[in-house]
């Protein structure tokens, strides 16, 4: 291990000391020393035993050997030589000193012998004396104790002086609590030195206990205060909730803290030049005392839904929206607000048959910390759809909780809400009763069968083996033929005068007897004659395409010969037009039968030669 | 003109379009499907089954009437002919959720398992849509393309000018025209396969029409098969997996 550079200093004016003031010794005898920092010691504590080994010749000397009772841990060593050189009468004698040290934890309670350490040297065993060392059971109280790595020891008094000047405290806030309660314990440095890198040695795991920091120092916050008439610098380390969580007397542990003492600027006379190390300082630990808390078990009688909650609790309760449709979820938001610990806090009982079905609810949780107290507030949102439409009434939720100020069981209660269901589209049917729980099949048995009936119908036959539907497709087919006919008819309208003229025929010549039947009917011979023959002649002109004016009786008998007209449909004709003549030559003489039946013959005649011209 | 209009054309439309039967059963048969469910509520089964036989037997194919008698053969422990009901009932009325459900109800109980064709998404797809439309529906959809092809051409001849938008709705009837009345052709094919339940507790399908033959496989109670040939007394029956057979004739009854 390299020498720091203090020690290198201390060691060079041991060398010019022991030059100044030289003493005999036998130059080739080995002496060995063995001694330990203290001879009583607490558990966990480091022992350093250190063995000084003087030689006068150089490197020759091996190191030595220590056994490690049971009991004890070996965690290292480390060596350190220094020489003297001395003239006595002009003779020079040299003589060399080889401490080792020998860091041993005490793990056991008990009395344990160190040593004797032993070397081989020159063909002898050389044994050094023994050390007998105490290993007590750590105590509760408070205590500082020098760090043994430094080297240097420190006497008794020493130690008590410190002790006085430097402690930590442990303070709870009650010694009594029942499960659950929180206990706060507040962790506190007083010096009266000027203290170098504080760091925390051993931390508590607090077992049995739910553990909680309100407050943990980041860096030292000196504040001054005055005990017993002296006054103090004082900071505070931690602050922690406790929550215990089991009966019975439970001890918490010690809170360790390392740090330096720093012991002001030393004189060191004459050879003193060190630049860097201006001050002194003594490594210390600091412990905390012990602390007992005894914790009650809660009191029998606990309410129904009491899950575990110790405080002071309120509750309350709101939904959003406060009107709904039926089947429209409402988020149920339940707030549990106080002092206590939190996470103890089990859900809140939901109130039973309320008419809603309620969803597991989503947990948020704010802690807040007042001092020491630790509270806050933990929220239950739920969603819950009310089964029922009208003025429904959410009933409340109820907690029950231990406070143990008062040392009794409480229940709280939220307000019941008031919503406005309005019924929606998809209403769900309470089944019997049954609400929130939807309906599951029991068992399964085939559809009920069909209701009576007053007609029956015969079903055997589909649409499309029906003939009638078949038939039906021809619907389109004829009224496509139809329109294309009734088009092409259009069109030979408009261009053939001929088609034209046959197809007005018929309608003209009707339309000429009915005037003619007008006329007989008014007892006008002439004119229905008149009338009569036009009828007859148009049309046989219509149905040729001739002019009917002109058109003599003659040339009419020779046009339908030439058309291949019967002859007696011919004569019938030229019958027709002799008697018009003959009438119109000697009115008066024609009764209304004659009349009559020439009209019946000339209708006849029309629809003799509309079938052959 | 007018009077061949009204003679002919008006009772096609009624029937077709409007769907009234003109068969409709006699009041006594109706009276008897009565009894039955009367008998079925009051759990004689028995008694309903024959009630409602004896409707059929008369010659009135309704679904109703098939699908009371499978409830009531259900009821009664037939399973097979319960099947058989309900499928007859199912062919007249496709689109009826409870035959649906309860010859599938009836399916789940009978010993043999049709193994499910393990088909892609799009087979799948077509499938459903295919299954979507019944027979009846799809002869209207080929029906109103029809009519709709008709007044377009008839739209076309009068007012020839607009080319471009009738040839387009020609072309679009057309194709549905086809695509529908190809639907309904495969379909019918379908529907017109000749099928089959067997009704006896097992029966012994040969390797040809007769007891010498080997045996190929053994039905049960409930199944429905498909009947390619009929030979004295021994129809060729053909499993949905394709597995083909002789069987009795009287082991089954078609649907």
């Amino acid at each position: 291990m390299a020498m720091h550079g203090r020690e290198r200093w201390i060691f060079l004016c041991g060398v010019l000391f022991t030059l100044l003031w030289a003493q005999e010794t036998d130059a080739q005898s080995v002496m060995m020393r063995a001694s330990v920092d203290r001879t009583r010691v607490e558990v966990g504590d480091l022992i350093q035993f250190t063995v000084a080994v003087e030689a006068a010749q150089m490197g020759s000397v091996s190191a030595p050997q220590v056994p490690t009772p049971d009991g004890l841990q070996l965690t290292g060593s480390t060596s350190s030589t220094s020489m003297s050189v001395n003239i006595v009468n002009g003779e020079m004698t040299t003589k060399r000193t080889t401490t080792y040290h020998f860091s041993f934890r005490a793990q056991r309670t008990g009395t344990y012998v160190l040593g004797p350490a032993q070397l081989a040297h020159g063909g002898k065993t050389i044994r050094s004396d023994q050390v007998r060392v105490e290993v007590v059971k750590r105590s509760g109280r408070p205590q500082t104790r020098p760090a043994p790595s430094t080297g240097r020891s420190m006497g008794q008094s020493e130690i008590q002086e410190i002790e006085k000047n430097l402690f930590l405290q442990a303070i709870p806030e009650k010694r009594a609590v029942y499960v659950g309660e929180q206990v706060g314990v507040t962790y506190k440095l007083f010096t009266r030195y000027d203290l170098r890198n504080v760091q925390y040695g051993q931390v508590p795991t607090f077992t049995g206990f739910w553990t909680e920091t309100v407050f943990d120092a980041q860096r030292l916050n000196m504040q001054r205060e005055v005990v017993d008439g002296r006054a103090f610098n004082t900071a505070l380390l931690k602050r922690l909730a406790l929550f215990p969580t089991t009966a019975g007397k439970q001890a918490l542990e010690q809170l360790e803290v390392n740090c330096e003492i720093v012991a002001g600027r030393r004189s060191r006379g004459l050879f003193d030049f060190d630049p860097f190390g201006a001050f002194d300082t003594q490594q210390v630990t600091v412990r905390s005392g012990e602390i007992e808390i005894e914790v009650k078990p809660l009191p029998a009688g606990a309410p129904k839904g009491f899950g575990g909650a110790v405080g002071q609790f309120e509750m309350r309760a709101e939904a959003i929206p406060g009107k709904v449709k039926a089947g429209d979820p409402v988020a149920v938001k339940v707030v549990v607000q106080g002092a206590g610990n939190l996470h103890a806090i089990n859900e809140p009982v939901r109130p039973e048959r309320s008419g809603f079905k309620f969803y597991d609810p989503k947990v948020n949780l704010e802690t807040q910390k007042r001092g020491t107290r630790l509270g806050g507030q933990k929220t239950f949102e739920y969603v819950a759809i009310p089964h029922k439409t009208g003025q429904v009434i959410l009933p409340p939720f109820t907690l029950a909780y231990f406070d143990p100020a008062q040392e009794r069981y409480k229940t709280v209660q939220t307000k019941p809400i008031t919503l406005q269901v309005t019924p929606g589209e998809q209403m769900p049917q309470p089944v019997d009763g049954l609400i929130g729980e939807e309906v599951r099949a029991l068992g399964s048995d085939i559809q009920y069968i069909k209701p009576d009936r007053l007609h029956l119908a015969d079903q055997s036959l589909l649409l499309y083996q029906r003939s009638g539907f078949w038939l039906l497709q021809l619907v389109p087919l004829l009224g496509v033929a139809g329109a294309y006919a009734y088009r092409r008819h259009r069109v030979r309208l408009e261009g053939d005068v001929a088609y034209a003229r046959r197809r007005r025929s018929r309608t003209e010549a009707q339309r000429r007897l009915s005037k003619a039947k007008g006329l007989m009917e008014a007892g006008d011979s002439a004119g229905f004659h008149g009338e009569v023959h036009r009828s007859l002649a148009q049309f046989v002109a219509d149905r040729t395409n001739r002019a009917a004016a002109g058109l003599t009786a003659d040339q009419i008998g020779a046009v339908l010969v030439e058309r291949g007209v019967e002859a007696q449909v011919i004569a019938g004709v030229q019958d027709v037009f002799g008697q018009c003549d003959q009438a119109r030559f000697a009115p008066g003489q024609i009764s209304v039968e004659q009349m009559q039946e020439l009209f019946t013959q000339t209708e006849d005649l029309i629809g003799a030669l509309e079938r052959c011209i | 003109m007018r009077t061949v209009i009204e003679r002919l054309l008006y009772p096609i439309v009624a029937v077709a379009i409007l769907g009234v039967d003109t068969v409709v059963a006699s009041e006594a048969l109706v009276a008897l499907y009565n009894r039955g469910n009367e008998y079925y509520r009051a759990g004689d089964y028995e008694a309903a089954i024959s009630a409602y036989e004896r409707v059929v037997a008369q010659g009135l194919y309704n679904g109703e009437v098939y699908y009371n008698l499978g409830n009531a053969y259900f009821k009664n422990a037939q399973l097979g002919r319960a099947i058989l009901s309900y499928e007859r009932a199912l062919m007249l009325m496709p689109d009826d959720r409870d035959v649906l459900a309860n010859l599938q109800f009836a399916n789940a109980q009978k010993v043999d398992r049709e193994s499910e064709d393990e088909v892609n998404i799009l087979t799948r797809v077509l499938q459903s849509f295919f299954a979507f439309f019944t027979l009846d529906e799809l002869a209207v959809i080929v029906c109103v393309f029809v009519f709709c092809l008709g007044g377009v051409v008839v739209c076309w001849i009068f007012v020839p000018v607009r080319r471009l938008l009738w040839g387009g709705l020609v072309v679009v009837f057309v194709g549905g025209l086809l695509s529908s009345a190809a639907m309904l052709a495969f379909k019918a094919h379908q529907h017109s396969i000749p099928k089959a339940i067997i009704l006896v507790d097992e029966a012994i399908g040969r390797s040809g029409p007769g007891r010498d033959f080997l045996q190929v496989f053994a039905l049960h109670e409930g199944t429905k098969v498909e009947i390619e040939r009929v030979e004295g007394g021994w129809l060729l029956v053909r499993l949905r997996s394709g597995l083909g057979g002789w069987v009795e004739a009287r082991a089954l009854e078609r649907i």
